[in-house]
């Protein structure tokens, strides 16, 4: 079977050809001395299951390969804590760093146009922190609750009546403006003193919305399919 | 010719047949980025992911799932769908698609059909360049100022309907979707003076 990414590549090399995956690493929390590792190696060493490593590097890397794995109990809190990093990453560092290039440009270009773009970033940024912290502070813990649920131990009374079904329904699609972003940006916007500042800003943004991209692919296709599973699982055993 | 690559699904369960497309549309003179994919499912898997322009699946994959075929061709209506005819199949099958090739089509045969569908494809990337139209002009300045579909609607004596078809147009000849954005851009473009609160 053909895969981008194989058990016995070095790491190091693979981030040489995809730096890319760097960020996946970090949102992992893997320890970014890779020496001469091979894939297998650092996952052993970080208790991380191969195949839930290639599945996302080939997202990474952007692979053509589809596969489906079986996912252990332990694949589905790395996912989540893979994912609470991703967020970490969006709010402390990727945002403030688009807002300072937002500023900056407004310094260089202070156009009304480019005052209503700040607004509309901070709207934008708004609505992404709320959503972030709802899945931080009920679907990640739900999803928690569910496994230990289904170890036999008991749930926490509060979440009983939720469902992941409801968490499709809250999943806004937070692409969508920032692919507006950048349209102004590149199109529309009145262009000043501000050449390389608005070119920062817009790789920020490609690099932004290409590791979300990943990100939602990764609740849309793992963790939503695998916490309904577990659901499933859980009603049957309740009916026993 | 377009001068970026042409990004093609190829969508059925032989890999003989997959390869054997591959190479005959590599041989050509247009640059593709050919995805392989085994059913309708991942098919959908590689919509999702990559901006894809042509699809040309088996007719078997999408032989009594007409409906979930339907759903995914509506999603993604950008997308040309040529059916790849391997088996007698029902001409109403056939007819959801945008063009067909057979099996035992000769190259040249399959390459002119991927070649026309493509064609119309352009067309209709022109026209998405194509400015405002007026009644669109009038649907984004009482969309900016916060009017839902049906008040636009009301106001501009046209249905609900006709109004989310020409938000549909907007957004494809901007390439922005959300109101807020939009009205950066109907600023930017003089369509709206600059809203008051605005320091």
């Amino acid at each position: 079977m053909y895969r981008a990414v194989r058990p016995d590549d070095m790491v190091s090399e693979l981030v040489i050809r995809y730096p890319y995956l760097f960020l996946m690493l970090e949102h992992f929390r893997i320890n970014l001395m890779l020496q001469e590792k091979t894939v297998e190696q650092i996952c052993n060493e970080n208790d991380l299951h191969v195949d839930l490593f290639l599945v996302i590097a080939d997202l990474y890397v952007e692979s053509n390969h589809q596969t489906s794995i079986c996912y252990e109990k332990k694949d589905l809190q790395q996912i989540i804590s893979y994912l609470r990093h991703c967020h970490y990453f969006y709010k402390e560092e990727k945002y403030p760093q688009i807002k300072a290039y937002i500023q900056l440009i407004k310094k260089l270009n202070p156009n009304p146009e480019i005052v209503m773009l700040e607004g509309f970033f901070k709207q934008y940024f708004d609505e992404v922190a709320e959503h972030l912290d709802y899945e931080n502070s009920t679907v990640f813990p739900y999803i928690t609750d569910l496994l230990n649920r289904l170890d036999g131990e008991i749930l926490t009374a509060s979440n009983i009546d939720y469902s992941v079904s409801e968490y499709k329904d809250h999943h806004d699609n937070i692409e969508e403006k920032l692919s507006d972003l950048k349209n102004l940006l590149v199109k529309f916007l009145p262009m000043g003193n501000d050449q390389s500042a608005r070119r920062k800003l817009l790789f920020s943004l490609s690099e932004l919305e290409f590791d979300l991209r990943i990100h939602s692919q990764i609740e849309d296709h793992v963790l939503i399919p695998l916490v309904e599973q577990m659901e499933l699982k859980l009603k049957q055993k309740d009916e026993e | 010719m377009k001068s970026s690559p042409i990004h093609i699904v190829l969508a059925d369960s032989s890999s003989v047949v997959m390869h054997g497309l591959k190479a005959l549309l590599v041989g050509s003179d247009n640059q593709f980025e050919i995805y392989f994919a085994d059913s309708l499912v991942s098919v959908e898997h590689l919509l999702l992911r990559h901006s894809i322009d042509i699809v040309i699946i088996n007719t078997v994959q999408v032989a009594n799932i007409e409906k979930q075929f339907l759903h995914i061709k509506n999603e993604y209506s950008t997308v040309k769908w040529i059916a790849l005819v391997t088996s007698w199949i029902d001409d109403t099958l056939v007819s959801m698609f945008d063009s067909r090739v057979l099996l035992n089509d000769s190259s040249d045969a399959i390459l002119s059909v991927v070649q026309s569908t493509l064609a119309e494809d352009r067309v209709e990337s022109v026209s998405s360049r194509q400015p405002l139209s007026e009644r669109e002009l009038d649907v984004l300045r009482l969309l900016v100022l916060g009017l839902s579909n049906k008040e636009i609607a009301d106001k501009l004596f046209i249905s609900t309907y006709t109004v989310i078809s020409h938000r549909k147009n907007i957004s494809q000849k901007t390439g922005i979707k959300s109101v807020s954005g939009l009205t950066i851009y109907a600023v930017v473009k003089g369509i709206i003076s600059l809203p008051q609160d605005v320091e």
